[in-house]
């Protein structure tokens, strides 16, 4: 297979798109929830004030390698899940650096930010952060048991590991969507989300009354803008590869943009009601509810 | 219970005093501060955790943080300036400081406050406590992450401050209740500025029945947690909403009837389980019954008469020796003042004895071993303790 | 857990199209009628008598000497200067003032980069706030530093007619101190004390509208006062 170095550049002005785009949602989202709370919220620009202010302040403290690296990790695995899965279908632009198989890395790319989070938070020596961490990485495991059960209900469903396979055989119409094909895998993998997406019931992670405050509170300056910008990204990148898998993916922006905003919508909908599980009391509910869920759903294919 | 199974055979075993046999060196436990500067904190306070793995084998309550020696303060200080100090003790609910304050005084002078200015106090009383539930109420929600509620009841909270506002010229610290009076009457148009509040308050707290008592997660994380049992109430000296949830039906306001509460009809709120849920609903409930009372308030008080006593000078005030101890039922519990005069201008020894006290100390040190830690915030609130009443 | 407590949190949504409560522009709300918020004075009527500096527990207020006011019999020549990194907006100060001078506006923000500007002289130096009407003002009716004056006993009109022992017996030594304590030690010849002409005080009692009603006679005095020793010579000015 000869490599289009053409497509650097297209990946790149993805990524680009992406990000705008998860910068503006992300505020969007906060002023609807806002409205929930009878608010008027931030403004839409605030999130690009912050970044920008973040990335003009330089830390004064040093805490050792691992903990510099910790951010860079975890934008790499937005960024790095993103390139690799394809946003638009049908878009030569935009299709990125998919390739066959590319189910099985991006997978790993979810998990591979979290990872380097907790390596680099975890170097920092605060005690809340390695409560954070290990908080963090059980619950976020158990979350994506769910994930990965419906991915594979999915995967076994259209006998192919290929992001763009998988969206091609939704196309045709609504109907055609894993959603209606496979309701199962698309209701546990969307609990999945959930538990994903930091919001409550599940956030009990960066939780910060409940003592860890993990990440944020480590991280600061320059460290903690990389943060916001993968916090732009990572979502998006997530919701694309739920859209492409279950919900038909996106064939044009607007499609994208809109399908994007109502899983987004759809996390905050959640979380603006709840109040948070403790950890083990969500793993318990990831485990009765989600994850039989799942299972249903291979033996449903 | 397969994944979190308490192993009692690791927590420390107690010393021959009593204390625990804490080894910090084995790595099997961790010295956690939760506070003074943490979101999951009631104020400026601390509390420092040992624990064993996600589960608190000992809590410390540290305090100081806030520490401006008020008692002290005041013995240097002639009565009247006092007064606007004791607001000080309790941010989000400074009236009882000055009720009782004032009264302390007016008890040991001989001075009768005039019955239109005890119409007031008991009106200010209670917007103050309503006040105080609504943050507590957000509180107690934003603790285990439902943070719209507290959108909501600072919502509330802020119509409230707005008709304090309006009343006596403050938002927080209204510094209204002068000794021998209160400062000023009503102004034009409160009544109906009052009752609208009220509306919102009761659609909002509708809301927040809604949101927040019917709610899976919620209950989950609530019922059967931090429970007091009764046969701590007197051992810890437990008041208000704390005792009340337990089953018994403690209310200053009913048992020793101050101000003008005997000519209002209420019945105490009790609740019967005493788990952060049940304390919760009886806040909850408690709090709508103020509304109650303020209606009766404005609809009996009396809207002409002197609003402040005859006073002697305050420049120069003396009051006569004497010692004496006043009390209220504050939204947390029984709030009193014990003064101390010895014939000068000063007061010899003022002391506040504030509910938070005992409920922060000794009640949420022993509450606090064997929980997990995610859930110290929550169990902290549901106390409802303000930290400034502790180190007064 | 019933159906209704997972369904039952999701009506929080229906605040979704209803006006948000919040405050679009905080930073422009006006105060109500009577906040206690930054001090004017009527640097005219102010005679600089020192009270307000006396009563505030916080040590907020210094008198100090201001251009274009003079010393003058019946007038220090000081102004009240407040130290606003002091101030708890308690308006003791305005409850206590001699002469109703002091009062509160409104208005409640004011930026500065230099900290040292929030020590001024309310009156002397100018503010925005100087002309606005609102704010919290002591009603006159009421004074902190004593309303009524002790009444001095008399005797049946037959008994005095011939005598001069109601003149001899004047006040008890109570309800001297009393009587005293509503002096307020400014040490200006002045009639800051609304009593009766008793020493000194050459400021025409025409400043101080309260004196009418410091001259109602009133029998019933309710504190009672410890029969110690004055401490204080009532002959302060
Ligand atoms: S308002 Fe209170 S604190 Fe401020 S200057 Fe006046 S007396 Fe002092
Ligand atoms: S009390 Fe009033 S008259 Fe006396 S100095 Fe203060 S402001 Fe001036």
């Amino acid at each position: 297979m000869s490599f289009d170095w053409m497509k650097i550049p297209y990946a790149l002005l993805t990524v680009f798109i992406v990000f705008n785009y998860g910068m503006l949602l992300g505020a969007l989202i906060q002023k609807i929830g806002a409205r929930a709370g009878r608010r008027h919220g931030i403004p839409i620009w605030q999130n690009y004030v912050d970044l920008i202010k973040n990335y003009g302040q330089r830390t004064s403290i040093t805490h050792g390698v691992m903990f510099y690296l910790g951010p860079v990790f975890r934008l790499t695995g937005g960024i790095g899940l993103l390139l690799f899965v394809p946003t638009i279908y049908g878009s030569y632009m935009f299709s990125n650096l998919s390739f066959a198989g590319d189910l099985i890395l991006a997978l790993y790319f979810v998990f591979f930010g979290t990872l380097g989070m907790a390596l680099g938070a975890g170097e920092s020596g605060h005690p809340h952060a390695a409560i954070g961490i290990t908080r963090g990485l059980s619950q976020v495991s158990v979350a994506e048991l769910p994930f990965a059960l419906a991915v594979f209900a999915v995967a076994l469903q259209y006998q192919t590991l290929s992001v763009t396979d998988i969206v091609a055989a939704q196309q045709g119409g609504v109907m055609n969507w894993t959603l209606f094909t496979n309701p199962l895998a698309v209701a546990a993998a969307m609990l999945a989300f959930l538990g994903s997406m930091m919001r409550p019931p599940f956030d009990v992670v960066i939780a910060p009354q409940e003592i860890p405050i993990g990440p944020p509170t480590e991280y600061h300056s320059a460290y903690l803008a990389l943060m916001q910008t993968n916090r732009a990204i990572f979502p998006i990148a997530k919701m694309v590869i739920y859209m492409n898998l279950f919900f038909g993916g996106a064939t044009s922006w607007p499609e994208f943009a809109v399908k994007v905003f109502l899983l987004y919508l759809f996390s905050a909908f959640v979380g603006v009601c709840f109040p948070r599980f403790r950890v083990e009391q969500s793993i318990r509910w990831f485990l009765i509810w989600a994850v039989p869920l799942g299972v249903l759903a291979i033996l449903w294919v | 219970m397969a994944l979190y199974t308490p192993d009692r055979s690791q927590y420390p075993a107690k010393k021959a005093d009593g204390t625990l046999d804490i080894d910090l060196a084995s790595g099997k436990y961790l010295k956690l501060w939760q506070g003074p500067n943490h979101p999951g904190i009631t104020g400026n306070m601390s509390v420092e955790l040992t624990v064993c793995g996600d589960e608190v084998v000992e809590g410390k309550t540290h305090v100081g943080y806030l520490h401006r020696g008020f008692e002290k303060l005041m013995e240097r200080r002639s009565f009247i300036q006092c007064f606007p100090i004791v607001c000080r003790i309790c941010v989000p609910e400074p009236d009882f400081n000055e009720y009782c304050y004032a009264a302390a005084v007016e008890d040991l002078s001989g001075i009768q406050s005039p019955e239109r200015a005890n119409w007031m106090r008991a009106l200010i009383l209670e917007m103050g406590r309503i006040n105080s539930y609504l943050m507590y109420l957000g509180g107690q929600a934003g603790a285990l992450g439902l943070g719209v509620i507290g959108q909501w009841t600072t919502y509330a909270r802020d119509l409230m401050l707005d008709r304090f506002e309006e009343m006596t010229g403050a938002r927080i610290y209204h510094m209204f209740i002068l000794p021998g009076g209160v400062r000023d009457g009503l102004p034009d148009g409160f009544d109906q500025r009052m009752e609208e509040t009220l509306r919102e308050i009761e659609s909002t707290m509708k809301d927040v029945h809604d949101v927040m008592f019917h709610n899976a997660v919620f209950k989950k994380r609530t019922v059967g947690q931090g429970v007091i049992d009764p046969a701590w109430l007197d051992q810890y000296g437990v008041t208000g909403p704390n005792a009340r949830a337990a089953g018994v039906a403690k209310d200053v306001r009913r048992d020793q009837p101050y101000l003008v509460y005997r000519e209002l009809e209420f019945e105490p709120v009790i609740g019967h389980d005493s788990d952060i849920y049940t304390r919760s609903d009886v806040r909850r409930r408690d709090l709508l019954m103020s509304v109650d009372l303020i209606r009766q308030i404005l609809a009996k008080m009396p809207r002409s008469g002197p609003l402040i006593a005859d006073m002697p000078s305050m420049l120069h005030w003396k009051i006569p020796r004497g010692e004496t101890y006043v009390r209220g039922e504050c939204s947390r519990g029984e709030y009193g003042y014990y003064l101390v005069t010895d014939g000068s201008g000063f007061p010899r020894r003022v002391n506040v004895r504030g509910p938070s006290y005992t409920h922060a100390m000794a009640l949420l040190e022993r509450m606090i071993v064997n929980i997990n830690i995610s859930d110290v915030a929550a169990l902290m609130v549901s106390l409802h303790t303000y930290p400034p009443e502790i180190e007064r | 857990m019933s159906v209704r407590d997972v369904l039952s949190p999701f009506t929080a949504w229906k605040n979704l199209f209803r006006d948000p409560v919040s405050i679009p522009d905080p930073l422009n709300r006006a105060a109500a009628p009577r906040y206690r918020g930054f001090h004017q004075n009527d640097v005219e009527k102010c005679i600089g008598c020192g009270t307000c500096e006396t009563i505030c527990q916080n040590g907020a207020i210094d008198m100090v000497p201001v251009e274009g006011i003079e010393t003058k019999s019946g007038d220090s020549g000081l102004r009240p200067r407040i130290d606003y990194g002091r101030c708890c907006w308690c308006a003791l100060c305005v409850d206590v003032c001699m002469t109703k001078s002091l009062t509160m506006s409104n208005a409640y923000t004011w930026v500065e980069n230099d900290p040292d500007l929030f020590c001024f002289t309310p009156g002397v130096d100018k503010k925005h706030w100087d002309n606005a009407e609102l704010g919290y003002h002591c009603p006159t009716d009421r004074r902190i530093t004593g309303q009524v004056r002790a009444h001095m006993r008399e005797l049946e009109p037959e008994t005095r007619i011939d005598s001069f022992v109601e003149i001899v017996q004047g006040y008890s030594v109570e309800e001297a101190i009393l009587e005293a304590d509503r002096c307020v030690a400014c040490g200006l010849p002045c009639a800051t004390a609304i009593t009766s002409a008793a020493w000194n005080c050459s400021t025409p009692a025409t400043r101080f509208p309260a004196s009418a009603a410091a001259s109602a006679p009133t029998s019933a005095r309710t504190p009672a006062l410890p029969a110690t020793k004055a401490t204080r010579s009532p002959s302060a000015g």
